[in-house]
């Protein structure tokens, strides 16, 4: 097992793995930028070793600074988080070259999961059923508009790299394909340094559902039920419920039990996420593997007691999982709310700022993962997540009874934030039936969405 | 975690074209992989060629008159982290460095700072009270096996060492105190030799 951690991430993730390095008694270092000097977990850290500037480039996602930093502090391992470098393969390998190991699948394994497209030919080719799209990459645009004729309108355009909405554009006719195709292949290129595209047939009213899976190295991989995360806006999570109310039991189960099948045969390794879109006749389709911890993982912790951190360190220790699906009991129901600072009513423009006033909720069946605290300033580099509340009780109706007590108890002020978007949530009805789409809200209007919500209640 | 058979580093997502972003792919990931392998082997020069690229590391021989730091880190070897970790004592090295700004009754006066997570060696041609101007290299901090330059933010005096040889620094870090100088034209830095 390892001795030292280097922590290569910020925020709640970073004070996340940091309480599995606690608990796990192994020492945790914590990489930071100067705009995260005052961070949540560079105060709780073992040690703390600024890496860079606030940008990104030269502090998180800088290869060479990272694993320099591990090295300067005598670390055996990184755990990358989520986003920045954590699905990169080149890294992974550094990493490795330096006798170190990346908390995460092995180079090779990322590598043969870089691609989108690459991944959805070669998880269909172990029986998980594709959204229909193109063959290969677009080549050009006379290429993308025989393929998008093919597959038939409306298309969905997609980046090969990278994740989060960025660079995807869904189009309904030739000239929209046109025009996109110029704004997609620049916002990929500069969000991910390259800028193929790939097309899919676009599915109306979809669901997003995904499901966890734990592989070890030895080929023994179990998946831990699935989540749904169709509320979004813009490709973009905003809550995350296990199970999925848009399946059958059974239904999910066959789901579950295809994936993990599927990655076992392909020789994928460690802690991932498969996702798929679910249409209204309830048929899923494969889309993406994320080769790293989500977000959204506590949704699945809640339900089935594991810590999917310590599962990642564990098995990039090369220890065996030690267990069967059978042993994997997924108890009750669990949703996770993202608190971003974001105004809702202003196109979600992000937010920052100091703290001023900060109170988490708490009781049964609630854990609110946050790096927050009163007077911390809120840096305008990053994402916007504040925080995640879960909560989780023994069905559907009282995990989300429980989540309208929690809401109106937590007291963030200082910073906009989206807490009456999802007060405004649970008053929904679509919601409340377990009915949400993905594209539901972009329909609706977030901002219409939040003004039909009744005011929360003051709290003291 | 023991040592496992080194394996060839991935191809970088690039074409033979050498837009920027290759180059600072090139630079950033590719070479610093390549130096650890050179390092960790017995190899006296390493090439790569691919997609139209071609590199070629060649290991650096120590000579006299090299700053005393760089012969510090082993015969033959120009650069291997885990060794020097144990050298330098990692904890101790960087307890002086933990989180945060310096104080509010921090010394005002300016200093150079660390461009990178490294080992710092200063410049062996350099003593307290040379007088350098803003932009002289006063030193390198060593970020796997690449070389960044310490600099001077202004005309001055060098003052106080305020990291030692070798020991492992964090961006940001001041690591040569300047004083006032009283006349900045007089005097300049030797260059480095080697």
């Amino acid at each position: 097992m390892f001795e030292r951690i280097l922590i290569a991430n910020r925020g709640e993730i970073a004070l996340r793995i940091l309480r599995t390095c606690r608990r796990m008694g192994i020492g945790a270092v914590v990489a930071y930028s100067e705009a995260d000097r005052d961070t949540r977990a560079v105060q709780l850290a073992d040690e703390a070793i600024c890496v860079g500037p606030a940008e990104a480039k030269r502090s998180y996602l800088s290869a060479p600074a990272i694993l320099s930093a591990a090295i300067v502090t005598g670390c055996d391992a990184i755990h990358p988080g989520y986003g920045f470098l954590s699905e990169d393969d080149t890294f992974a390998e550094m990493v490795r070259a330096h006798s170190l190991t990346f908390i995460g699948p092995s180079a090779e394994v990322l590598e043969r999961f870089a691609s989108k497209a690459g991944t959805r030919h070669l998880l269909a080719s172990h029986g998980l059923p594709t959204v229909p799209g193109s063959a290969e990459m677009l080549r050009d645009d006379a290429d993308a508009l025989a393929e998008a004729e093919r597959i038939g309108y409306p298309v969905l355009i997609k980046p090969s790299a990278g994740g989060g909405g960025r660079g995807m554009r869904m189009v309904r006719s030739p000239r929209e394909l046109e025009q996109a195709l110029t704004v997609c292949r620049s916002e990929a290129r500069a969000a991910f340094g390259d800028d193929s595209l790939y097309l899919e047939k676009w599915l109306e009213e979809t669901r997003h559902v995904e499901v966890q899976v734990i592989v070890d190295r030895y080929g023994h991989g179990v998946h831990v039920g699935e989540r749904d995360c169709s509320v979004q806006r813009r490709h973009q999570k905003l809550v995350e419920e296990s199970p999925s109310p848009a399946l059958s039991p059974e239904a999910n189960a066959e789901l579950c039990r295809a994936a993990v099948d599927a990655v076992v045969a392909a020789g994928y390794e460690n802690v991932g996420t498969l996702e798929f879109l679910v249409d209204q006749a309830g048929k899923a389709y494969f889309i993406e593997i994320n080769c790293r911890i989500q977000v959204e993982h506590p949704v699945t912790e809640m339900r089935s007691g594991l810590d999917f951190v310590a599962e990642q360190i564990r098995i990039a220790a090369g220890e065996p999982l030690g267990y069967s699906q059978a042993d994997v009991v997924l108890r009750g129901h669990a949703v996770e709310f993202r608190i971003n600072a974001e105004d809702v009513a202003h196109d979600f423009r992000p937010q920052a700022g100091e703290v001023q006033r900060y109170l988490a909720p708490g009781g049964p069946g609630v854990r609110m993962d946050s790096h927050l605290y009163p007077a911390y300033e809120v840096p305008p580099f990053y994402d916007s997540l504040l925080g995640k509340l879960v909560v989780w009780g023994p069905d559907r109706p009282s995990a989300l009874a429980r989540a309208r007590g929690v809401l109106d108890e937590v007291v963030l002020e200082g910073l906009i934030t989206n807490l009456d978007f999802h007060r405004a949530l649970l008053r929904n009805e679509t919601f409340i039936e377990g009915a949400f789409t993905t594209n539901l809200l972009d329909r609706i209007g977030s901002a219409a969405f939040v003004s039909s919500a009744p005011r929360p209640q003051a709290v003291g | 975690m023991a040592d496992r058979p080194v394996r060839r580093p991935p191809a970088p997502a690039t074409d033979p074209s050498g837009d920027a972003a290759a180059v600072g792919r090139l630079a950033d990931e590719l070479l610093p992989a390549l130096i650890a392998r050179l390092e960790a082997s017995t190899l006296g020069e390493l090439e790569i060629r691919r997609n139209g690229w071609h590199v070629r590391l060649r290991r650096a021989t120590l000579e006299a008159g090299q700053p005393e730091a760089r012969g510090r880190r082993g015969v033959g070897r120009p650069h291997v982290a885990a060794d020097q970790v144990a050298a330098t004592g990692r904890s101790a090295a960087l307890a002086a460095v933990g989180p945060g700004l310096p104080g509010k009754g921090a010394d005002r006066r300016p200093a150079a700072l660390s461009p990178a997570v490294g080992y710092f060696s200063p410049l062996a041609s350099l003593t307290a009270g040379t007088a350098v101007r803003s932009g002289d290299v006063l030193g390198h901090v060593d970020v796997l096996g690449v070389r960044q330059d310490v600099v001077a933010p202004a005309d001055g005096v060098v003052g106080r060492y305020l990291a030692e040889t070798g020991q492992a620094v964090e961006y940001g870090q001041e690591l040569v105190r300047l004083e006032a100088g009283r006349d900045p034209s007089v005097a300049t830095i030797p260059a480095e030799a080697g």
